[in-house]
């Protein structure tokens, strides 16, 4: 990867990191921004709780660290697409 | 015939109305309504304010006051050490297009007399007034804001691509306690991203070539170390020191960990994530929005790494 695009995305979360402590500004609470490099385009997906969440859902699963299924197992799952 | 001090101060008197100490200590308690504005110099207004006061002293008052205060309709008051400078600010103000002006009687002196409590501010040194004087410029930074920053505790996880850059310029901006989590020695290859670290620190433990240039950019911030791998038996430990956590790990079993354990600990999270030329950011914070997982119920498959 190129690596200026780490350095894109770590600035940009010491920026929400600086304004948080001072309290300023709107957050990307509620918001995943996705930079593409390549595009050279910013686009922001809004996105709200899951009332499914297994953890922060209406009925959680995971009730504490320990009693997390193995994330190495997790992990291995064939499911799902994402980042 | 030039005009003695006495004079503008008579003529200031007719323009701006004055408001009692006492009757400001009720609306301080009573209501958000209003902007009790200071314009004091700052060393004044460090040695001891009103709570909730803005300053802009009366010297910048011309330059800042707009910035800081957009809205002409919402009513002010102003006050200073002896209700001189404050009715001077205010007549500036009104010609401004301030429409609701007070002038606090008497001054912060008034009001120390009858006993009202005052704020003090740990002083910053010259140096710091310097070197952090740009971002105190700013109005909605100011010394108060820096002084926040100072105060501020942040956690990063992982000194590597994302974190190199979020450490250096937490670091530059004063941020004054950083605390870094990293199990990892630096290799040749880290070397195109991973900006904390140089060419004569591969074998090295990160946290401590992090350390080192972290120090060097910036000997106020105190730092924090941590070479070990988060896991559940210790990522509550480390967390509950910090305000913010700052997810710069690079593989998903961490991210959904500090997730978790953010979320429990009603951490705010600040989330990153690359992989080849895309890059997302996001914030997490319990009872405020989603979670991690809300948005990424389950991993993805293996072999799409974050960082």
């Amino acid at each position: 990867m190129l690596g200026v695009l780490p350095g894109i995305i770590g600035v940009i979360q010491t920026t929400e990191a600086i304004k948080w402590i001072l309290g300023i500004g709107n957050s990307l609470l509620g918001r995943l921004l996705i930079y593409d490099a390549l595009e050279m385009s910013f686009r922001e997906v809004k996105f709200s709780a899951n009332p499914d969440c297994p953890l922060c859902g209406t009925h959680p699963t995971i009730s504490g660290l320990e009693a997390k299924p193995g994330l190495e197992v997790i992990i291995c799952s064939p499911a799902s697409p994402g980042v | 015939m030039p005009k003695r001090y006495q004079d503008l101060v008579a003529e200031a008197k007719k323009e701006v109305p004055e408001i009692s100490a006492e009757e400001v200590c009720q609306k301080v308690l009573r209501s958000d309504d209003f902007v009790l504005l200071d314009v004091r110099d700052p060393e004044e207004f460090r040695a001891g304010h009103i709570q909730g006061a803005l300053s802009i002293s009366r010297g910048m008052l011309e330059f800042r006051v707009r910035e800081a205060l957009p809205s002409p309709e919402k009513p002010i008051v102003v006050y200073c050490a002896a209700g001189s400078r404050s009715l001077l600010a205010g007549q500036v103000l009104k010609v401004m297009g301030y429409v609701d002006v007070h002038s606090m009687a008497g001054g912060i002196r008034r009001w120390r007399d009858l006993g009202y409590p005052t704020l003090k501010e740990k002083q910053m040194n010259p140096e710091q007034l310097e070197r952090y004087s740009r971002q105190i410029l700013l109005p909605q930074v100011g010394e108060r804001g820096q002084q926040k920053l100072l105060a501020a505790k942040v956690l990063l996880v992982g000194v590597g691509g994302l974190g190199s850059p979020a450490a250096t310029y937490l670091a530059a901006a004063g941020v004054g306690r950083l605390g870094i989590v990293d199990s990892d020695q630096v290799d040749l290859t880290n070397l195109q991203r991973q900006i904390l670290h140089f060419s004569n620190d591969i074998g090295r433990p990160k946290t401590e070539s992090a350390k080192e240039t972290i120090k060097a950019l910036n000997p106020d911030i105190s730092v924090t170390t941590y070479a070990e791998r988060l896991d559940p038996s210790n990522v509550n430990r480390i967390i509950e020191d910090y305000d913010l956590i700052l997810d710069g790990a690079d593989n998903f079993p961490t991210k959904y960990l500090l997730n978790d354990a953010c979320y429990f600990a009603s951490k705010s999270l600040i989330y990153g994530s690359i992989f080849q030329f895309e890059g997302h950011a996001t914030v997490f914070h319990r009872g405020q929005g989603p979670c991690y997982r809300c948005l990424f119920p389950v991993p993805p498959p293996a072999g799409l790494v974050p960082t």
